[in-house]
């Protein structure tokens, strides 16, 4: 085969018989692209939900004064358990001190003249 | 929605719209595409029932990489072709480990390749041709004169450079000549 020619038609006729494409297959790739995006867009609102809720987590969070009011609420919490816990032992021991320290009031009363 | 998108649109923008949600896009993606992949799908698989499986897979994977789809980076056709050409490797690679044997027959079923693209004894006896070149030189050889892509463009497909595509469409054709020389006569040449 000298002709190059005959070479390029023979190209040329193997272009043009491009077959058909089956209408069946045209609507599975429609179908699929469908399920793809309806997948992408459920995904996407999964996303979304999250984020919000993130937001809106993180929204409360500052405004209640975020981590130093966290941690000085439970500071305050737990003296005031303390407090409650141990109320009887204090009170006696506050009592003891003024009345085993009578002379001192004595003294205050030589040092200030009588109140 | 509409139910048809504008013609004029480039593939990238149809792209970024299938991304967003826009289901005429895919629509309109599919016509456009189809049509080649199938028929190069064929023309590689020369098998109906494996060339659309191909096809779908290749369109199934374009729609799962739309969100991700960066404009002006590649062209959808070029990126089609190198899907698609993969795909049929690894099938036909398959094929040869399977065994033929082991392989639904697909022809029996379905029209065959030959009456679904009409072809001619000519064109039957080119790809008889085709199908003994190697591989890349084939693929070389049909992407540039069957399916009338650029030198630049069968690079991106095959994946190697402009100069080795050059070489592999001069040697193909050489190869091919000569193997054409002994159906002169199925080919009608003098």
């Amino acid at each position: 085969m000298d002709n190059e020619k005959d070479l390029e038609d023979l190209f040329a006729e193997a272009r043009n018989a491009r077959g058909p494409v089956p209408d069946r297959l045209f609507r599975q790739i429609l179908v699929d692209a469908a399920d793809v995006q309806r997948d992408v867009g459920e995904a996407q609102t999964h996303v979304d939900r999250r984020d919000y809720a993130t937001v809106k987590t993180g929204s409360i969070w500052r405004v209640i004064g975020g981590w130093p009011a966290a941690v000085s609420f439970a500071a305050c919490a737990g003296f005031g358990l303390y407090l409650g816990l141990e109320a009887n032992t204090l009170l006696t021991g506050m009592t003891e001190l003024v009345s085993s320290n009578d002379s001192l009031l004595g003294d205050l009363n030589l040092l200030y003249g009588e109140i | 929605m509409p139910l048809d998108v504008d013609q004029t649109l480039s593939d990238d923008a149809l792209m970024v719209m299938f991304a967003n949600g826009d289901p005429s896009a895919a629509r309109e993606l599919t016509s456009r595409h189809l049509s080649t992949v199938l028929a190069f799908a064929r023309r590689m698989m020369w098998s109906d029932a494996e060339a659309e499986d191909v096809a779908q897979e290749a369109m199934m994977r374009l729609w799962k990489t739309a969100g991700a789809w960066r404009p002006g980076e590649a062209k959808v056709t070029t990126w089609l072709y190198r899907v698609t050409r993969n795909l049929c490797i690894d099938r036909l690679r398959q094929r040869q480990t399977v065994g033929l044997d082991a392989v639904a027959e697909p022809l029996d079923e379905t029209p065959s390749v030959q009456s679904m693209m009409e072809q001619s004894g000519r064109v039957n006896a080119l790809y008889d041709a085709l199908n003994q070149l190697p591989e890349r030189q084939r693929d070389a050889v049909v992407l540039r004169h069957i399916e009338g892509l650029g030198n630049p463009e069968i690079a991106e497909v095959l994946e190697i450079s402009v100069d080795a595509v050059e070489s592999l469409t001069a040697r193909g054709k050489r190869a091919l000549k000569a193997l054409l020389v002994d159906k002169k006569m199925e080919l009608g040449w003098s």
